[in-house]
């Protein structure tokens, strides 16, 4: 249950040392940034310093300028060797490689287009082959018009309608919709012409007139041009080449120094000037002290002041600390939300009891094994973060597979070792052994509830142990996962599971009166209790680190600490007693919904035996192939649905019954500043 | 018939359709270019404007393109409809053949023959019973009368046709009524009992409305007196013929017409003062109720076809307006949806 330690770090130096400061900062890769505290309505009239964004263009540009010489930009690139510092040095460099470069861009930029006009001209004039007549002169004609285009095949049966019209009508290429066409009118007419050509659809193709020659010599022609300028675009990426062998590395180098200096200088509106001098505070892992140290030591002519963090601290970030094993399920803890630094990691719990749960409600071991492969192909891979999660959960499977005597849904091969059939157990219901699952069903769903309740039971612990270490007594003690709930359900389960199950009757009056009664009274008063305690210094208050400890020292230490606490709310006797019985109510139910919650678990292990039960049957219907089929195709859809299914209902488990019980979020993550990190 | 085929197509096409935001967003795009581009983006018209270029297309081009679209898609619906039974799933052409018929008639008498050319749906040509190339090609309507022999309308027009002065409105009633009987002769031939009276009563829910409208229009507009009755459709559903005379005899007539819109669509009133866009409304409530929950393949193909119609009519209004700079709340006002 590991949050890993972390150490406050406060820096201050004179502002010339900044730069230097934070880009060690950002190299360091373990340094969380804190926010520049709030000064306003203080004594101290300290500044932050604004992001002018002065390197961001120069990104911009360096991107453009790799682009256009098809380098292809490495931001982690070493840049020891780059000796600029200021914007000025870079931007001499940037201006020498665009003066290399723009003129031969510009000219590939015009060629380009010119090619892509062409290269339509070019398809159209395909549209008009076979045409024996010179097109620059038809465009050029005096008395007659030319007009080429397409018209749809529709029209073209209406053309007739119109003989006596003035035009001349030459079809060509014939293709879907449209036919190719050219026609030819007196100047005089062209108006009438062309409004009853548009009234049929005809859509105009504007060849330009410096096309010599009919149809297929004036395609030649173009090819000829298009050829010439290829010639000159390839040329142009020739000697673009050749600068970018030349600069290209250099210019990744730069790129990269340019990242890592503009992320340092976003990082700078987390500073707060202050007497001439920056300020600025951030955490880092206790263990990395050694080596962010030693980079602290480069820069030179800075303060550098270490502390660590005590569980009163306030907003301290938080890296979660796990072995292998139960790493992959820090995933699941940070979807619900990271634990409060001063609390606990539940990561270990959520990983066994996952395991546990789902192994419990998903047992076989042929499936078992195909999820750990899966598992592992998945890891191998790719970086799909449920694949480490697969491996585990499909061990767990196999596990209790060979405690069910279940294989690939086959209940025979194992059926020895199947649990529900060990005379110590079985004898406890049954006065034969049961055949199968669904013959020692009461006896899984009394096993599943009694897994509930050890777990109900093992989260109030949790919580106890949690809430007393943070000081919240109220969670702790009078809570209904505190001390005196666990009593009470301890209580509650135990009598009348011993006078229901094995005909013991617990529930006596001194049981009752000490061990039920007692605990909702203290449920009830807790208000009262917890008041009592804070009067006389037993406690410090509820929630008592929501306003504690504000950590950093240096310059936000000199700043008057602000308590703004609420005052407790007073209440009438009538709505105190209300209150109460409504909370005892609501223990009381949610002690019932909780445990019966984990019938679940029992409802899984026979709705998975059915499943596999009836692609047994179908299977049975066939012979050979069709019979091995049917059973292959049957356990990759349970393995498929109802794996998929039991994650999810695991997961319910997790965050609903456990998680609400004991889990106090509300951490903030730690992120290192890096050369990606925005800072708002 | 059930044939859930027809029935889930024609729901899928309609589900196609364009929504009131869509409307009001084509009525606001300023230009057709980009109502165009607008319209490549929803599925149902991706297809049909995807080779054209919106920067130089032509208004009644994109007009006839949203007509083909529709026809397309009607058509792609009745290749599911089972075998027997497509003889009335032509309802549609044979209501587009009427009407160009009707136009080509109009147009030989008016000598607006080229006209008549340019706007002639190509597309539906090779399904149509008559020629409107050879229609068109007639000098009066003596020879449209020669150029309809073969076809249903022959025996009933050409009496008509060939007096010395011809009455349009009563050929276009005539036309109308070839149209009622010929629906009805192909119900009678496929249909059966509750099927049969509701597709029934869809035609002459169109006959009632058409009938109307028509002493509507001419009553308030032309202040027309004489032989109104005359040009009536002689088939009713709700909307008797005595209606329509006592409310042409009332001293206040065109008040007394308005009052039977109320008769023939319950819903009219709370729409529009326009009686045109009122019944539309109230039939574009019902047939898109009546293809959300009939599952009589027919009933569907009769209800696609009217909400095919009502949305080519709403687009062509866009168009319209964005042609003549109309401001959009001047369309929005003739949309119907």
């Amino acid at each position: 249950m590991a949050i890993e330690k972390v150490t406050l770090v406060y820096i201050e130096g004179n502002l010339r040392k900044i730069s230097k400061t934070l880009t060690k900062c950002c190299e360091s890769g373990a340094f969380h940034i804190n926010p520049p505290p709030d000064t306003s309505g203080t004594e101290f009239t300290a500044k932050n310093l604004k992001d002018k964004g002065v390197y961001e263009r120069m990104i911009k540009r360096t991107k453009a300028l790799a682009e256009s010489l098809g380098v292809k930009l490495d931001e982690n690139s070493s840049y020891d060797d780059i000796e600029y510092t200021t914007p000025t040095d870079f931007k001499k460099y940037l201006d020498s490689i665009d003066k290399m470069q723009s003129e031969l861009s510009e000219e590939k930029l015009r060629l380009n287009g010119e090619l892509r006009a062409e290269a339509a001209i070019y398809h159209n004039l395909l549209r008009f082959s076979g045409l024996d007549a010179d097109i620059s002169e038809l465009l050029t004609c005096r008395y007659v018009k030319a007009r080429f285009g397409r018209i749809p095949n529709g029209s073209m049966r209406k053309l007739a309608f119109y003989e006596d019209r003035l035009f001349s009508f030459y079809p060509f290429e014939s293709k879907e919709n449209f036919t190719w066409c050219l026609y030819l009118t007196p100047a005089d007419e062209k108006n009438s012409i062309d409004y009853l050509f548009n009234s049929l659809g005809f859509e105009r193709t504007v060849l330009p007139d410096y096309l010599k020659g009919n149809s297929d010599q004036a395609a030649h022609m173009l090819l000829e041009e298009m050829d010439g300028e290829l010639a000159r675009v390839n040329e142009i990426e020739e000697e673009l080449k050749k600068i970018a062998d030349k600069e290209g590395e250099k210019l990744s180098k730069v790129y990269a120094k340019l990242r890592m200096t503009n992320s340092s200088y976003e990082l700078r509106t987390n500073v707060t000037v202050f007497d001439s001098k920056f300020h600025f505070s951030g955490y880092i892992p206790t263990k990395e002290k050694k080596r962010f140290s030693e980079l602290m030591d480069d820069v030179g002519d800075i303060t550098v002041s270490y502390r660590e963090t005590t569980p009163d601290d306030s907003g301290v970030p938080v890296i979660l600390k796990n072995n292998r094993l139960f790493r992959p399920f820090e995933m699941f803890v940070k979807m619900y939300g990271l634990p409060a630094a001063n609390g606990i990691d539940p990561t270990p719990i959520v990983a066994i009891t996952y395991m546990l749960l789902y192994g419990m409600m998903f047992g076989d071991v042929g499936q078992g094994i195909c999820i750990i492969l899966l598992g592992l192909l998945l890891t191998k891979f790719t970086k799909f973060s449920l694949a480490p999660i697969l491996t585990r959960i499909g061990f767990s499977s196999t596990i209790f597979g060979f405690v069910y005597g279940s294989v690939f849904g086959n209940e025979e091969l194992l059926k020895d070792f199947a649990i529900f059939r060990f005379p110590p157990i079985y004898s406890l219901f049954y006065k034969e052994a049961p055949e199968n699952v669904f013959q020692a069903s009461t006896l899984l769903l009394i096993m599943a509830l009694l897994v509930g309740v050890a777990l109900i039971i093992m989260t109030m612990i949790i919580n106890i142990f949690v809430s007393l270490k943070m000081r919240d007594y109220e969670s702790g003690i009078f809570g209904a996962s505190g001390i005196c709930g666990m009593v009470l359900y301890t209580s509650l389960v135990a009598g009348f599971g011993c006078t229901i199950a094995l005909g013991i009757n617990l529930l006596t009056p001194a049981y009752i009166i000490c061990l039920i009664g007692l605990p909702i009274l203290l449920i009830f008063f807790k208000e009262p209790l917890l008041h009592q305690m804070e009067t006389h210094g037993l406690a410090s208050g509820r929630n008592v680190k929501k306003n504690g400890g504000n950590i950093d020292t240096g310059l936000k230490a000199k700043l008057a600490e602000m308590d703004d606490r609420p005052a407790p709310e007073k209440k009438s006797v009538g709505i105190f007693i209300i209150e109460g019985f409504i909370d005892i109510f609501e223990t009381c139910l949610t002690f019932l919904s909780n445990t019966m919650s984990y019938l679940r678990i029992g409802g899984f292990i026979l709705s998975h035996a059915g499943l596999m039960l009836v692609f047994s049957i179908i299977s049975e219907m066939f012979d050979g192939v069709g019979s091995i089929i049917v059973m292959i195709f049957g356990n990759i859809f349970v393995t498929g649905f109802e794996g998929f299914i039991v994650g999810i209902q695991v997961l319910r488990l997790e965050f609903y019954e456990l998680f609400s019980r004991y889990f106090k979020s509300g951490g903030i993550p730690f992120k290192s500043v890096s050369m990606s990190t925005k800072i708002s | 018939m059930a044939n859930n085929a027809v029935t889930a197509k024609a729901r899928a096409v309609y589900g196609k359709f364009l929504k009131k935001d869509d409307y009001i967003s084509l009525t606001h795009k300023g230009t057709i270019a980009a109502a165009i581009a607008y319209l490549k983006t929803k599925p149902l018209y991706a297809g049909t404007f995807e080779d054209t270029a919106e920067s130089t297309i032509h208004r009644k081009q994109a007009e006839e393109l949203i007509h083909k679209n529709a026809f397309d898609n009607y058509m792609r619906v009745c290749r599911y409809v089972a075998d027997g039974r497509t003889g009335i799933m032509d309802f549609h052409i044979k209501q587009l053949e009427c009407e160009q018929l009707i136009k080509a008639i109009i147009a030989v008498n008016g000598g607006n023959q080229e006209n008549f050319v340019l706007s002639y749906p190509e597309y539906i040509s090779v399904h149509l019973d008559i020629d409107p190339f050879r229609l068109a090609a007639s000098k009066n309507l003596t020879n449209v009368s020669e150029a309809l022999k073969g076809t249903m309308y022959h025996k009933p027009l050409e009496p008509l046709l060939n007096e010395p002065n011809p009455d349009i409105n009563r050929i276009v009633t005539m036309i109308n009524v070839c149209y009622v009987k010929w629906a009805f002769e192909q119900i009678d031939k496929t249909e059966r009992g509750a099927e049969a009276e509701q597709l029934r009563e869809f035609f002459l829910r169109k006959v009632d409305a058409d009938n109307l409208l028509m002493c509507y229009r001419l009553r308030s507009t032309f202040g027309s007196d004489n032989n109104i009755t005359e040009m009536l459709i002689p088939y009713h559903n709700k909307l008797r013929p005595r209606d329509i005379k006592e409310a042409l005899k009332a001293q206040d007539s065109v008040s007394a017409l308005r009052d039977l819109f109320v008769k023939i669509r319950a819903a009219v009133p709370a729409y529009s003062d326009i009686p045109e866009i009122s019944v539309n409304k109230a039939d574009h409530k019902y047939f898109r109720h009546r293809l959300a929950v009939s599952d009589n393949e027919m009933e569907s193909l009769y209800s696609l076809m009217m909400l095919f119609r009502t949305e080519c009519t709403n687009l062509c209004r866009i168009i319209e307006g964005l042609r003549y700079g109309l401001p959009p709340e001047e369309t929005e006002k003739y949309l119907i949806y």
